[in-house]
């Protein structure tokens, strides 16, 4: 999945305005962020990606990430909200693609990159309600205003893009 | 693959996958933070722009009554001497 963690990002800052947007899109794509990094320091990401996707390092994300905020905002719910939008990278990649889950363990996944249309509505939907669910946290005259559909907007076409490269095959590799 | 991408195929592929990956993580991140910072300066404006109004309106009320309560003074009859007040100041 692209621009849906996203997409979740912005649902679920509904939950808890205090959250710091930056911190759920960050928490949102962590995993992600992982590959970045391990790729960058020349590192093995596993097998099928276990050190950055795997059911102990999502959880131990989720966890360190919550304890952080918990420890500098003293914001209980607000850990949670931080701690289920890491583990949402892992629900959401498991309905698109195949996922590891512990060391030796099986690798789980419904694939659905295997089936475009599906794939990328799943990704719109989304997209689409995780911005409603955010829209609702402002005032009535301020949800029809252009930045609020230029997030829509930029998410939506962005996804376009990523899903043109992938299932084009443009560009090659995005992960090492 | 449409040969009219070619081109932006190939430069797509001159760019490390950690690279490419980074920009494709921090483009809908740098929009949507973007876009939120600017909504939140127009709700902000939104509340200033609704104090002051209300502040003025408050301004306005006062200043009504005011003028309400000395018209009201300017309106009594001046010639009518108050309870206990002498009337007659001529000496002798």
């Amino acid at each position: 999945m692209y621009a849906g963690h996203v997409g979740f990002a912005l649902g679920a800052s509904s939950l808890r305005r205090r959250v710091p947007l930056l911190l759920l899109l960050i928490a949102a794509e962590l995993p992600d962020w992982l590959d970045v990094g391990v790729c960058s320091l020349d590192m093995d990401r596993g097998p099928f990606g276990l050190y950055t996707h795997g059911l102990p390092v999502i959880g131990a994300l989720a966890l360190t990430l919550a304890f952080v905020y918990v420890a500098t905002k003293r914001d209980y719910f607000g850990a949670f909200v931080v701690a289920l939008t890491v583990a949402s990278h892992y629900g959401l990649d498991f309905l698109t693609g195949i996922k590891p889950t512990w060391l030796g363990g099986p690798v789980v996944g419904l694939e659905l990159y295997n089936r475009p249309f599906v794939e990328v509505t799943l990704e719109v939907i989304t997209i689409v309600v995780g911005w409603w669910l955010y829209r609702r946290t402002f005032p009535e005259e301020r949800r029809s205003t252009w930045p609020m559909y230029a997030i829509l907007i930029s998410l939506l076409v962005l996804q376009a893009v990523g899903a043109a490269a992938f299932y084009l095959n443009v560009g090659g590799q995005m992960k090492c | 693959m449409p040969p009219i991408l070619d081109p932006l195929a190939d430069l797509v592929r001159g760019i490390p996958p950690n690279l490419k990956l980074a920009i494709a993580l921090a483009l809908p991140v740098i929009a949507v933070v973007w876009c939120d910072r600017l909504l939140r300066q127009m709700v902000r404006r939104d509340v200033v722009r609704e104090r002051i109004n209300v502040a003025a309106i408050h301004a306005l009320a006062a200043q009504a009554r005011r003028s309400e309560q000395l018209s009201e003074e300017l309106s009594e009859p001046h010639s009518e001497p108050r309870s206990g007040q002498r009337s007659d100041q001529s000496p002798g």
